[in-house]
């Protein structure tokens, strides 16, 4: 469901997420990928940590994770975040969300 | 206005977000969402039907219930087969295939006659295509419609429906209405409702579905069995005390029977008017000066109108109605009412009764309903022809006839399309395939005339027509 690698040259965590992320799933993702992303960011310096969520294994997604979305988008900065590999459904719901230029979708 | 303006923005962001999950859904999921919104929409009918009659001070409660029960019982059967997601046609022979896509938020409008069961009906139809809703109540509907939204909000997100898939106004002001039906992000006004409301979503500028008002005439030829149609008309003018705009206006017969079909409304406890009693009827019944029907006498029991007007009617009188000699903005009883009042023509011969029956038609109702009693099929045909309706009832009530799926396979709504003479894009009785885009995937099929043609000739004017055509359509 969940999975997480950390590039430390390029100071960047990638999420790799799978299947379909309803509600339940996205509200007990919250808390763990906010805590991965804490984990990783230099508080003391002014890096800015690179966030890229790969949605190459998703298959459906909710409101409850495009909040998410947003949440970590806005928290490292829209520059420093991407979503990448999605499949063109889950791209058109972006889409049609006016989502996928704000979040860098691929 | 800033604050309609954010209100608008803020949920119909929502119901974009809703509407692109949407997209995401297939037909099982989609059929299963719908089947549950059914359901506790059903199961709250009665509920749902108090609180409407209570609220409104409109109609019968015990007849709410039966409406709720065809927004929700037969608009699911009539919807439940139906495929509405990916694709929905496919002929190799043509080449053609089919997808059906959401449209996107819809913005529904809801009257004040049918309030719990057009949200019901609205929701159904807006869940089965895969689009999210924002339900626009009427004033004196508010709560009804809050909870008739509350049921099958809760039941379509247990189902698996996006958040904000159904969302209602917060607050009721014409300027906030406005600002909905105007947003670059809504899809369609779904508007059943007065001929302003209906008139200001056509003007919006954003695609609309409406409805135009009725004002049923019904012909009783001289072929029809009179007592059935009596009852029939009994049946459907009283249902919810006459708030179904399908519902009948006007009695049209010739001479020859009209003793006969007098004393048969009078046997079946219908109270004949007399001239006085008419004036009475007719100040509390329409406001002049606005010249539209009165709004305190929509859907109030037979009794209460007769007190209203002061006049004393016979215990257990069902219905009152004026016999006319004209129509016109003169004549208020030749106007739509909805209660139970009906007004009563008698001609001096066929061609005379028709011709009443189209200029009824065209005072106010053009497009709506038409009804005729006969056993004649030729006159049915006739009278059919002539008419400007969407829908024409034969040998049926037409409140419960329109509506469609008790008398007829017409499907279920409660948004009967009017056509272009009620200023509506259709005459259908709108349902959930109206609320979807349909994209047609095109595989080369190639015109053999066309392509076995020398179209050099087009270019050539000195080639007539039938000389075109000759070789065009040739066929060795």
């Amino acid at each position: 469901m969940f999975k997480y690698d950390y590039d430390k040259a390029l100071h960047t965590v990638t999420c790799q997420y799978s299947h379909r992320l309803d509600t339940i799933i996205s509200n007990e993702l919250y808390p763990i990928v906010t805590q991965v992303i804490m984990s990783h960011m230099e508080f003391e310096s002014d890096r800015k940590l690179t966030v890229v969520f790969d949605f190459e294994k998703v298959e459906f997604v909710t409101s409850a994770f495009i909040r998410l979305c947003i949440t970590i988008a806005k928290k490292v900065g829209e520059d420093h975040f991407s979503i990448v590999k999605t499949n063109p459904q889950i791209k058109k719901t972006f889409k049609i969300a006016g989502l996928d230029e704000q979040l860098n979708m691929d | 206005m800033a604050d309609f303006k954010r209100i608008a923005d803020e949920l119909l962001g929502k119901a974009v977000l809703a509407g692109a999950l949407f997209h995401q859904f297939d037909q099982k999921q989609t059929d299963f969402i719908v089947k549950e919104v059914f359901e506790a929409g059903f199961n709250n009918r009665v509920k749902l039907a108090k609180m409407a009659a209570w609220e409104t001070g409109i109609g019968v409660w015990q007849h709410k219930v039966i409406k709720n029960v065809v927004a929700t019982q037969l608009v699911y059967e009539s919807i439940k087969y139906e495929k509405t997601v990916g694709v929905i046609y496919e002929n190799q022979n043509e080449g053609i295939v089919e997808i059906a896509q959401p449209i996107g938020p819809i913005f529904g409008i809801i009257p004040l006659t049918n309030p719990t069961s057009t949200v019901l009906f609205k929701i159904l139809i807006a869940m089965k295509s895969r689009n999210p809703i924002i339900i626009s109540p009427p004033r004196k509907a508010l709560e009804s419609c809050r909870q008739t939204v509350e049921i099958c909000y809760n039941a379509a997100i247990e189902a698996g429906a996006p958040e904000d898939c159904i969302q209602i106004l917060p607050e009721i002001d014409h300027g906030l209405t406005h600002e909905f039906m105007i947003h670059p992000k809504l899809a369609l006004i779904l508007a059943t409702g007065g001929t302003g409301l209906v008139h200001a979503a056509y003007s919006s500028g954003n695609p609309a579905l409406g409805v135009g008002p009725g004002n049923v005439p019904v012909f009783i030829d001289q072929s029809a069995d009179i007592p059935f149609a009596v009852r029939n008309i009994i049946q459907s003018k009283t249902f919810d005390n006459g708030t179904i705009c399908a519902s009948e206006q006007a009695i049209i017969c010739e001479k020859s029977i009209t003793v006969q079909l007098r004393q048969e409304f009078i046997n079946q406890e219908c109270y004949f008017l007399s001239p006085a009693e008419i004036a009475k009827v007719e100040s509390i019944a329409y406001n002049k000066e606005k010249q539209v029907m009165s709004a305190d006498i929509v859907g109030q029991p037979v009794q209460k109108i007769a007190k209203m007007a002061g006049i004393e009617i016979p215990e257990g009188t069902r219905i009152l109605v004026a016999p006319q000699e004209k129509i016109g903005d003169a004549y208020p009883l030749s106007q739509e009412i909805l209660a139970p009042i009906l007004a009563f023509y008698s001609t001096d011969d066929y061609s005379s009764a028709i011709k009443l029956c189209i200029n009824l038609n065209y005072l106010g109702g053009i497009g709506h309903t038409a009804c005729i009693y006969a056993n004649d099929n030729k006159r049915i045909i006739e009278f059919s022809k002539i008419m400007n309706a969407g829908r024409i009832m034969v040998n049926t009530p037409s409140a419960q006839g329109a509506i469609g799926g008790i008398f007829n396979i017409l499907p279920t709504s409660l948004t009967l399309g009017c056509g272009s003479g009620g200023k509506n894009i259709t005459t259908e009785n709108v349902t959930a395939r109206h609320l979807i885009n349909i994209q047609r995937v095109c595989r080369r099929r190639e015109n053999k005339k066309w392509f076995g043609f020398d179209t050099e000739k087009y270019l050539d004017e000195t080639i007539s027509l039938d000389e075109i055509l000759k070789d065009y359509d040739k066929n060795f």
